[in-house]
């Protein structure tokens, strides 16, 4: 680390003097003057404490002085130009100088001085990020067009209104902006915008010449389905708001923006579609959001904690989808939504336990289909959850639950084994986890053979040798199969967990143990709210219209008002499923009658 | 710490210590150090007040193998199916004791499928064994129970070819009531509601084994504890006849068209009444029959009617002759005192000792037979 920034932290620490006067607040001049000041010492100090002198340390040494002093003679005259250091003077030069001496060190920040017009030239600074702003857009529509300008004698008129001139009649980009705080300004400038100082002009000009790196639009990874839409969200927010609109085209469908992150700056949208969308749901989603205090939001994980009631439960509170159909039946559901750039999953709330095990093929096929998979997820669920404990608590602690017949099956299976079951449990399920984990992050051409080579390989040797039986490879695999029937992948996450809570309940407490930690688990799930939704509602509390929608699927046209646990504005969602407007058209006397014609 | 935070935790811990220590779960043994015992067999032991009892279970090598196809094993061959150790003593515990010390593992009685008593055993040493199991906390009330006046070796070494644990062949086989001629399975519970009570009285089915296997076509029957006899292969018929426990039992009728019929007795109706000191029971027997052989190529209504009213004849002549034998032997083998101690307690009671009245109860049988025509054979 470099050693300018150790002033600083020896100030924090320095113990604060009783019974001193408070004393009044230094100018920025003074601040710079003396943050010069304490790093010039600090050089000194580290001078002396390099022992021989290292010249390279030394040239860097000089060199960020220089830097240092450029900086603040450029904050200097600044401030006596516009005696704010936050705001534009309206000198190009001085504009050029400070960000030259910024971020302007940056090979990546590019600061091109031009002029704008033909006969009368009006100096002009541009500032973009390279490979952030569309060069064509900085090449064509600014650079261009102004040097070209033939009417520059209008903008010298009234220099303080040159911008107003040059954002109607000279530059071509579809969206400008006016900033004069440098704070704003140089978040614009990192975000991918070009940003324009006109000599004696105080406003400088923010155009919209973002053009991140983006990803194409690719088939949802996490969310497969075989019938429904293949296109899932990239990490552009704007993206991620046009193929929502695509969905849902109604006018009422908003996107509410701010800013989180006072490193990443990061934008943020909550979608919700308004006069359907509970407005206190969207005012709460706002108001967490804004008070959220992160230094960088990149994954949008980082704003769960403010979005969640608990955000110490195990289980996921907030549904993260990457495909847009799912977040715009959502969207039209009543619920809210929030984007976040840079991340290709949208968050979605408020979110029930069902919720999580609903997807979008549910809806794409007939009711029974949707009704059955769903059973089955939570048949996988209970098998992989409960299968392990409840071997160890039949053959440790409660043998005599079993059928004769089938315990001689485990006991022959188990004849001459050196571990008891629970360590068998925990040996083949550390096997599993290690499988998952390298599969997981080996590259997909390598991870499916290594899957499964490793499985049949590790399975086959460890029962040879004798280590564990045969049955528990069959329960290992029913379990690790079962713990990811469920859709969501964060929602695996809680019962692999869980599961081992049960594993060291049923080795203590057999039988008991399992239903005590299942009640244990069905009280906390209880006990969960999201938004003042209860996550186990339609169950708890009972909803009798959301059941339609929950465990079994009733057909389309059965499903006609949405969740009331959500209190949309507006219940129903479609109101005439039944009235056949027209009857069965007869085809066969249609025809008779074409030919008799 | 906060103080909520050290309040949660100590509850946390009271509620697991609490939990773990009144669980008993320090005492759990897993499967691997248990030795599961399928079948126990009492014997009385060297001196009239002393009993013997085996246990018998699978070796691991019978664990192991996956179709024993069994010669059994008790004692002989290189890798045996299954073993028995035997304990002695002047109480069950006490011969648990010492069999126990024979084995390197857990004797566990939670699956014990069948429990034998020998015929030889006294009434006093009977009546113990059944208060001592009884008191057994691992053995439920589900083993089946039967009597045997082979020693325990013979039965458990039976050649078997459709089981290789013996144990395990006698618990299908009473299980299964439609599969055998008889269904004579008596379960733990059903023997204990019989045994020490006043009205009623204890048959067993009796396991003999033979060179060509095992055979379960008698019963033995008990006064109280006591063993009386052992009814032989008709009279167990006409006995399951009698209680509608029969099921593959054959029938003929040389003198009607070489009639032959399987009997099936559906149900049977008791009814015990008192009048001036005489107790009349009334026996009314449902027997569904199946024609499966008749010397004519195709029966008439009149032929049917006629074996009817034969096959009738003959069954309740048969049950009513068991009945009068266990009359004789004073065997309460249907219950009669118990019908009537339900339905007239009053009079029931007003007899001091059922076993000196039974043998004067007046007996009517009813039998109802419907003939199912050939064709119907299942």
């Amino acid at each position: 680390m470099w050693p300018f920034s150790r002033p600083n932290h020896r100030r924090k620490t320095l113990p604060k003097a009783k019974g001193t006067r408070r004393k009044p607040p230094m100018t920025d001049a003074e601040r710079a003057a003396q943050q010069l000041s304490e790093n010039i010492s600090t050089a000194e100090q580290t001078l002396v404490d390099i022992s021989p002198v290292n010249t390279t340390l030394l040239t860097d040494l000089l060199t960020e002085t220089s830097t240092l002093q450029k900086r603040l003679e450029s904050l200097a005259k600044e401030l006596q130009a516009s005696g704010s250091v936050d705001t534009f003077s309206g000198s190009v030069e001085l504009a050029y100088n400070r960000l030259k001496n910024t971020i302007g060190q940056s090979p990546d920040v590019i600061l091109r001085r031009f002029f704008i017009g033909k006969d009368v030239q009006v100096p002009a600074l541009m500032a973009f990020v390279d490979g952030l702003a569309e060069s064509q857009i900085v090449d064509q529509d600014i650079l261009t067009l102004s040097q070209e300008y033939d009417q520059a004698y209008r903008l010298t008129q009234d220099l303080s209104k040159a911008h107003q001139v040059v954002h109607d009649s000279v530059i071509a980009p579809g969206h400008l902006t006016v900033e004069t705080s440098w704070e704003k300004l140089l978040i614009k400038l990192t975000s991918g915008n070009a940003i324009i100082f006109i000599e004696g002009c105080p406003s400088v000009l923010v155009a919209d010449t973002v053009k991140f790196p983006a990803r194409s639009i690719s088939t949802p990874t996490t969310e497969r389905t075989v019938l429904g839409s293949q296109e899932a969200f990239n990490e552009i927010m704007l993206t991620q708001m046009n193929l929502l609109r695509m969905r849902l085209k109604t006018p009422k469908l908003h996107f509410d923006q701010l800013s989180v992150g006072t490193l990443s700056h990061t934008n943020i949208a909550i979608a919700h579609i308004e006069g359907l969308t509970n407005p206190s749901l969207v005012s709460a989603v706002k108001q967490r959001l804004s008070v959220a205090q992160v230094d960088t939001v990149q994954t949008g994980q980082e704003v769960m904690p403010y979005l969640t009631d608990r955000s110490s439960s195990l289980f996921p509170q907030i549904r993260r989808s990457e495909r847009p159909d799912v977040v715009a039946r959502e969207l039209a559901l009543g619920k809210a939504a929030v984007l976040v750039d840079n991340s290709p999953f949208v968050l979605i709330m408020p979110n029930t336990l069902m919720d999580f095990y609903q997807t979008i093929e549910d809806y794409v096929l007939n009711s029974w289909y949707a009704t059955l998979e769903r059973l089955i997820r939570f048949l996988g669920l209970f098998l992989g959850l409960l299968l392990p404990p409840l071997y160890i608590a039949l053959t440790s602690v409660n043998p005599q639950l079993l059928p004769t017949k089938l315990i001689l099956t485990i006991a022959g299976s188990r004849v001459g084994l050196p571990l008891p079951p629970v360590f068998e449990v925990m040996t083949m399920w550390a096997i599993i986890e290690i499988l998952r984990e390298a599969s997981l992050r080996l590259p997909k051409e390598l991870s499916t053979t290594l899957g499964t080579v490793g499985a049949i390989v590790v399975g086959t040797a460890i029962v040879k040798a004798g280590i564990v039986s045969p049955l528990m490879i069959v329960i290992i695999t029913l379990t690790a199969l079962g713990l990811f029937t469920s859709p969501s992948y964060e929602m695996a996450v809680p019962w692999r967990v869980l599961f081992w809570l049960l594993v060291t309940l049923s080795y203590f407490l057999g039988i008991y143990g399992i239903i005590l930690g299942l009640l244990a688990i069905l009280a906390h799930l209880a006990s969960l709210e999201n938004f003042g939704v209860p996550y186990l509602s339609p169950f708890g509390p009972v909803k009798p219209r959301d059941l339609k929608d929950s465990l079994v699927r009733f057909p389309e046209p059965m499903l006609t008002k949405r969740p009331s646990i959500l209190a949309p504005l507006q219940t129903k969602k479609s109101s005439n499923w039944n009235q056949n407007p027209d009857p069965s058209p007869n085809l066969q006397k249609t025809r008779q009658e074409r030919w008799d014609d | 710490m906060t103080k909520r935070l050290t309040r949660w935790l100590a509850a946390f811990l009271t509620l697991a210590t609490l939990t773990l220590t009144l669980a008993g779960c320090w005492d759990d043994i897993p499967l691997d150090r248990r030795t599961l015992v399928l079948g126990m067999g009492f014997y009385p032991g060297p001196t009239p007040d002393m009993v013997t009892v085996y246990f018998s279970f699978p070796t691991p090598t019978g664990l192991t193998s996956s179709n024993g196809a069994g010669s059994g094993g008790g004692g002989g061959g290189s890798s045996p199916q299954f073993s028995s150790v035997s304990g002695t003593g002047y109480s069950l515990s006490q011969a648990f004791s010492q069999a126990q010390a024979k084995v390197g593992r857990d004797l566990y009685l939670g699956h014990t499928v069948l429990l034998v008593f020998s015929t030889k055993l006294p009434a006093q040493q009977f009546k113990l064994l059944d208060n001592a199991i009884d008191r057994i906390g691992t053995l439920d009330k589900t083993p089946f129970v039967a009597a045997t006046s082979a020693p325990w070796d013979t039965v458990v070494s039976v050649k078997m070819v459709q089981e290789e644990f013996p144990a395990l062949y006698y618990e299908e086989l009473f299980s299964c009531p439609r599969c055998t001629q008889f269904a004579l399975g008596t379960r733990l519970w059903q023997t204990s509601t019989r045994l020490g009570k006043s009205g009623v009285d204890l048959v067993l089915p009796q396991l003999s084994p033979t060179p060509q296997g095992p055979k379960v076509d008698q019963v033995a029957v008990y006064r109280d504890y006591q063993y009386v006899g052992t009814w032989d292969h008709r009279q167990t018929t006409d006995y399951a006849l009698a209680a509608g426990k029969s099921r593959k039992s054959s029938l003929t009728f040389p003198d009607h068209w070489h009639a032959t019929f399987d009997a099936v007795a559906d149900k049977m109706q008791l009814s015990a009444s008192a009048r001036d000191h005489q107790v009349y029971a009334v026996v009314t027997l449902h027997v569904t029959q199946t024609l499966v052989t008749l010397d004519t190529t195709k029966e008439n209504a009149q032929q049917l009617s006629v074996l009817s009213r034969a096959s009738s004849q003959q069954i309740a002549d048969r049950v009513l002759k068991i009945l009068e034998l266990s009359q004789k032997q004073n065997v309460d083998v249907l219950g009669v005192g118990r019908q009537l101690s339900w339905t007239n307690p009053t009079e029931f009671y007003r007899f001091k000792n059922w076993h000196e009245e039974y043998p004067h109860v007046h007996w009517t049988v009813h039998c109802i037979v419907r003939i199912n025509k050939m064709g119907d054979t299942k």
